[in-house]
């Protein structure tokens, strides 16, 4: 493993180490919603998991009792300090991916959408490097790393280039539809966004910024320029829409698009 | 030619996912697959401009005959429908920005969710050609426990929707609306689902 690689994956664990703290701390504050007596309690999932393998349902339906549950998000406040200290092992990542795994079920399959889908993607790719690493693959972090890379630039590129296909995004008033719909809004009357040039200029900036991930995964100078656009644009996201998770969720796998980028543009200098 | 291969396969990769955006995707339906749609990420965010699913709560009557009864079927007989006793208010998230929200933010996370139920329920009625068998589906289910969660700020007379005095009422129902996004709401014109009256639970008041 390269100097840069052994950064970059170090960089990688400590990320998506914080994104797990929050995500665990916040967790433990649902577990009033999620006990017997709370609105989502686990009864009312029953005709979700009817068609699990028994051994499965039974399982899952184990695992969802208050002490299992607690037990394992204990487990998971544990195993994300040696991810935290950027020294994690594939074991480590393995309770981990499982345990994220196992809560999104008990949401219904997603918590928090795309910051769980991402979450899961980084510890896949995580715990894949690692285990490959183990069984003899020099390059077998990288491996893990572009996958993180790969989703995370997918996401942002077809994020951007389905806004194209949609008239409101293209003339603006997406915008304020959008942010009026937010947790903290609506916008105030005389809001700049509801200005429809600004709200124009702002659209197109947000789809040329996502598509542009395309430009820094073979030129890596403007990949740190993105990669410092995207906490800004994950911190407007989070300013206006209330979603926190997603800022840290993304932000950890800017190292593995710096990894990616660092690959492909030797290669695009490489190539005759 | 290692390297313009590995360009290659990059390339044709996002060429894949751009065509991907031109088909109408799929629906993830089969229960396992809906458990197990972390690993499907469509990645389209915010996207499409279209209709916005609504909750909405309303306490009924009690001092129409028959509605002392505290049994929902009494109520559902049509010649015994329950009389309004409060307008439908809306249960949307709404909330004070703060900074340690970037940290910290169960409670905003969770009435998230608890929307996004709206559109599982929304794909559920899709799915069912029979009205009344959405009603066994869990989204419905939980939904009908997020609507029940908000009853006591309803029946609060400090709160904004708040009616008093609320203690003539004995039974609430919920409804689900759907409009275009960014369009008024009308609770008549728009409602694509309204629950059967359900008995008020008991609600504590400090």
């Amino acid at each position: 493993m390269s100097e840069s690689t052994g950064l970059l994956l170090r960089l990688t664990e400590i990320l998506v180490g914080i994104s797990l703290a929050i995500q665990c701390l916040e967790n433990l504050r649902l577990n009033a919603a999620l006990s017997d007596a709370g609105v989502h309690a686990r009864a009312v999932l029953a005709p979700d998991w009817r068609r699990l393998p028994p051994v499965l349902r039974a399982g899952l339906d184990w695992l969802y009792q208050p002490t299992p549950w607690r037990v394992m998000q204990a487990l998971r406040l544990l195993a994300i300090v040696p991810l935290l200290l950027g020294c994690s092992l594939t074991s480590v990542v393995a309770v981990l991916w499982l345990s994220q795994l196992v809560i999104a079920i008990r949401w219904r399959g997603a918590f928090n959408g795309g910051s769980d889908f991402m979450t899961l993607t980084a510890l896949t790719g995580l715990g894949l490097g690692l285990l490959l690493q183990t069984l003899g693959l020099s390059r077998g972090v990288e491996f893990g790393l572009y996958y993180i890379a790969l989703h995370s630039a997918s996401s942002y590129f077809i994020s951007g280039g389905v806004k194209c296909f949609h008239k409101e995004w293209r003339n603006g008033s997406a915008l304020a539809l959008f942010l009026d719909e937010g947790v903290y809004g609506p916008l105030g009357d005389d809001h700049p966004f509801r200005n429809p040039t600004v709200a124009t200029l702002v659209c197109a900036a947000f789809i040329g910024f996502e598509l542009s991930v395309l430009v820094g995964l073979v030129f890596t100078p403007y990949m740190l320029v993105f990669c410092l656009l995207g906490v800004g644009f994950h911190f407007g996201v989070f300013w206006y829409l209330g979603l926190n998770r997603f800022v840290w969720a993304w932000i950890a796998t800017y190292p593995s698009l710096i990894l990616l980028s660092l690959t492909l543009s030797s290669l695009v200098h490489q190539s005759p | 030619m290692n390297s313009s291969l590995t360009l290659l396969l990059v390339a044709t990769y996002f060429c894949v996912r751009l065509y991907g955006l031109t088909r109408r995707g799929q629906v993830l339906q089969h229960r396992w697959l809906f458990l197990l749609r972390s690993f499907f990420p469509n990645w389209q965010f915010y996207a499409h401009v279209g209709v916005s699913p609504r909750l909405w709560i309303r306490l009924l009557d009690s001092t129409h005959p028959g509605a002392d009864e505290r049994s929902t079927a009494a109520v559902t007989d049509h010649n015994r429908s329950p009389v309004p006793r409060s307008d439908w208010a809306l249960v949307y998230p709404r909330a004070k920005r703060r900074w340690a929200h970037l940290v910290h933010n169960p409670a905003i996370a969770l009435a998230l969710y608890e929307q996004n139920l709206l559109d599982h329920l929304i794909a559920d009625m899709a799915d069912n050609d029979a009205p009344e068998a959405v009603a066994h589906h869990t989204s419905y289910q939980l939904l009908q426990r997020v609507a029940q969660s908000h009853l006591a700020a309803l029946m609060n007379p400090a709160d904004p929707h708040g009616v008093a005095p609320a203690t003539a009422a004995l039974f609430w129902q919920f409804c689900v609306t759907q409009s275009p996004t960014g369009q008024p709401i009308s609770v008549e014109r728009d409602a694509v689902l309204i629950s059967q009256p359900l008995p008020l639970p008991r609600i504590g008041h400090e």
